[in-house]
């Protein structure tokens, strides 16, 4: 578990970035048409949206909001129609398949509503796969995936496969493999949409702890107004246009969230 | 992905479907062996016509047949009529390279008695100086020689063809001659003598060829000088002139006569037999050698290999059509894993290469067993049928199914090959999948 100096430490960094206001993610004029037979359907009219270094975005909307297909354009997993979406200043919307996948290998961890873990695979060999794909050698991977496992609480689970997890448990095996390879960007997808309110809990704030530890910045899609409030930035979406955008400072969410939580951590 | 994970994660993967991949797998295991045992049948061919030829006669013996049924000679130099074996062609013909030399046989029919019972057998004139550098196997014996009495070498089965001509089925009980003891008369002539016959020549075997020799066991053979006086004496005698269109010496003839029906020519080494033999067909001689047959058969086998290789690559092909079908299924199963694969990292190749991996896998598997399969299958060949004709067989045991070592690990080579070759559409099309379809797979 991170000290609670370090995190005020971050909270601090967290600041200081956003004076000189360093754009990880920016969204420009993103408009998505979907054809389904002769009609066509918007998803999303025209969002512009930027998000910074550090940041926990989170991008609020019910179910046909468009809002998943904007975290799978921002992930380079859709094309838009029109408009187009920088990362780290690199438009990944003119991107080959083959540059993409090298580019989310560098720098894009993503987690999944429904973990998405490999069956056949242990704890720990999940959480190592994407070092696999870095050519990390085994040992040295093992080791990573080791300590991240620690850092979600697992560390007695690492040779358990997925069927022998709950939900709360597969989770964080999905959260440490989305942070093992140290990704500037993290997706989530829905990540508390399988998991009752107070394993939700838990996985946001484990999520939360451990991107502020390195300054790493959180996309979270959901529909959960609860998962939002770990959020700095809440994006509010419907019918496929930005209604409002939220903006939190950290500490507030720090001190009414994450320390009244450490206070009465009851390991699950 | 380096290749140590990637070749464990393959095996892992296909660990995890064993049914399917073991089924799979022996597809490709009937395939190989299909088309490693067919080949192997082609090239147990092969060596059987070389172990055959090698009992028809030395490979490296050239024979020369006088071409008395030809009409108009062949070749540039015809001018003064045919050629005709004789010893001046002896000469000339030793005097070729590589030749180490050539001795000729005359054929004589005669007549055979003991006892009671007679023989047509021909007599086979020849120098028997020239003879004993002839490789010739004796089952029994030794080589006569010159200057012995009548000294003549019995073929094998010259010995069986006697028969008893005043019974009534003379030939229904063959009688068991015993070469070197029993008296042996013998009469150059073939004619048939009803009642009394005159008197022959006493003549005395000293060997008896292998049986397994076809080119001396039918035959008796004499040395050409002594059978010539023989018969010179034997047609003074009974003062028949040689009507049976076969002597030796025709004096009353105007053109050369053949002294010799037939002459074999040894050549040094096997490389300078077809070389030695064109310059002997160049001097109007027809020559013939083994290396032709040898030539022609492994012409025959090669086309009965290609025919029975085809087959075995036609189940090869469906093997590989099931590999290329449990490729595509497991990625329909795998769509997800593939997807999550792609979202969390993995390079287009690295997806590729798995699925590549995995097809070649099935298919180095599969060779080897059907390789470990092929020999089994080709030692039951061997052993059921050289049990057949082997022991009482005149060809001794033969291989029927030979797999040579390259064979054995071109036959792994090529089912690897077939592997990579029906999974490259299936990883082409994992590649192509789109990571956001296979997440969303449910």
């Amino acid at each position: 578990m991170i000290e609670n100096s370090d995190v005020s430490d971050a909270v601090q960094a967290v600041q200081d970035v956003k004076e000189v206001k360093d754009v990880v993610i920016s969204v420009n004029d993103l408009r998505k048409v979907y054809r389904i037979g002769t009609e066509k359907v918007v998803a999303l009219n025209k969002i512009n949206l930027s998000i910074y270094r550090g940041e926990i975005c989170c991008i609020l909307g019910t179910s046909g909001s468009g809002k998943s297909t904007l975290l799978n354009m921002m992930a380079g997993l859709e094309k838009p129609t029109k408009g187009s979406i920088l990362i780290k200043g690199k438009a990944i919307d003119q991107m080959s398949e083959k540059h993409l996948a090298k580019f989310r290998q560098k720098h894009i961890g993503f987690i999944f509503q429904s973990y998405n873990l490999l069956s056949a695979l242990t704890a720990l060999e999940n959480v190592a796969m994407p070092l696999i794909f870095r050519r990390i050698k085994k040992v040295k991977r093992e080791k990573i995936a080791k300590k991240y496992l620690k850092l979600v609480g697992l560390s007695d689970r690492y040779k358990h496969k997925p069927n022998q997890m709950s939900g709360g448990q597969q989770q964080r095996v999905g959260i440490a493999r989305a942070f093992v390879g140290a990704p500037e960007i993290i997706f989530a997808d829905e990540p508390t949409g399988n998991l009752d309110t107070k394993t939700s809990i838990e996985v946001m704030h484990i999520m939360w702890k451990m991107a502020r530890e390195k300054m790493q910045t959180i996309v979270i899609v959901t529909h959960d107004p609860e998962v939002a409030l770990y959020a700095d930035k809440v994006v509010h979406i419907r019918d496929g246009d930005i209604q409002s955008v939220e903006q939190r400072s950290v500490d507030d969410v720090y001190e009414k969230f994450i320390k009244p939580y450490e206070e009465n951590y009851v390991p699950v | 992905m380096s290749s140590i994970d990637l070749a464990l994660m393959g095996i892992k993967n296909l660990f995890r479907r064993k049914a399917r991949t073991v089924l799979t797998v022996l597809g490709v295991i009937i395939g190989t062996a299909s088309i490693v045992v067919m080949v192997s049948l082609g090239l147990g061919m092969n060596k059987a016509f070389e172990q055959q030829l090698s009992e028809y006669g030395s490979l490296t013996m050239i024979d020369i047949y006088a071409n008395q049924y030809r009409m108009e000679p062949v070749g540039g130099s015809s001018s003064d009529g045919q050629v005709v074996l004789d010893d001046s062609t002896i000469d000339t013909i030793e005097a070729l390279d590589h030749v180490e030399f050539v001795i000729g046989f005359k054929r004589f029919e005669s007549k055979i008695y003991v006892g009671k019972y007679e023989s047509y057998t021909n007599i086979k004139a020849v120098d028997f100086d020239k003879l004993a550098q002839m490789d010739i196997k004796l089952s029994e014996g030794i080589l006569p020689s010159k200057d012995g009495n009548n000294e003549v070498l019995f073929g094998f089965y010259a010995k069986q063809n006697f028969y008893d001509p005043k019974s009534r089925n003379p030939y229904g009980n063959p009688p068991v001659i015993d070469v070197f003891n029993d008296k042996i008369e013998m009469l150059p002539t073939s004619m048939y003598f009803e009642g009394k016959r005159p008197k022959g020549f006493i003549i005395n075997p000293t060997g008896i060829t292998s049986e397994t020799d076809y080119n001396y066991s039918w035959d008796i053979f004499m040395d050409y000088d002594t059978f010539l006086r023989l018969k010179e004496d034997y047609d003074r005698k009974n003062k028949t002139t040689s009507n049976d269109g076969n002597t030796g010496k025709g004096r009353n003839n105007k053109t050369p006569e053949n002294k010799y029906d037939e002459m074999k020519v040894s050549v040094s080494d096997i490389k300078y037999v077809q070389d030695v033999q064109d310059q002997i067909k160049a001097m109007g001689f027809e020559a013939y050698s083994l290396t032709d047959a040898l030539e022609n058969m492994k012409q025959t086998s090669g086309l009965i290999q290609t025919v029975l290789g085809g087959i075995g690559a036609v189940s090869l092909f469906v093997a590989a059509i099931g590999i290329t079908n449990t490729m595509v299924m497991s990625i329909y199963e795998r769509t997800k894993e593939i997807g999550v694969m792609k979202v969390i990292g993995a390079q287009l190749k690295d997806i590729k290469r798995l699925f590549l991996f995995e097809a070649a896998m099935i298919g180095l598997i599969g060779g080897i067993f059907g390789i470990g399969i092929s020999y089994g299958i080709s030692v039951l060949i061997n052993s059921v049928l050289s049990g057949m004709n082997g022991s009482s067989g005149y060809y001794g045991p033969q291989l029927l199914s030979d797999i040579p070592l390259w064979l054995s690990l071109s036959g792994m080579g090529f089912s690897t090959f077939i592997g990579l070759v029906a999974g490259y559409y299936p990883a082409v099309r994992a590649t192509k999948l789109s990571a956001l379809e296979a997440i969303r797979t449910e």
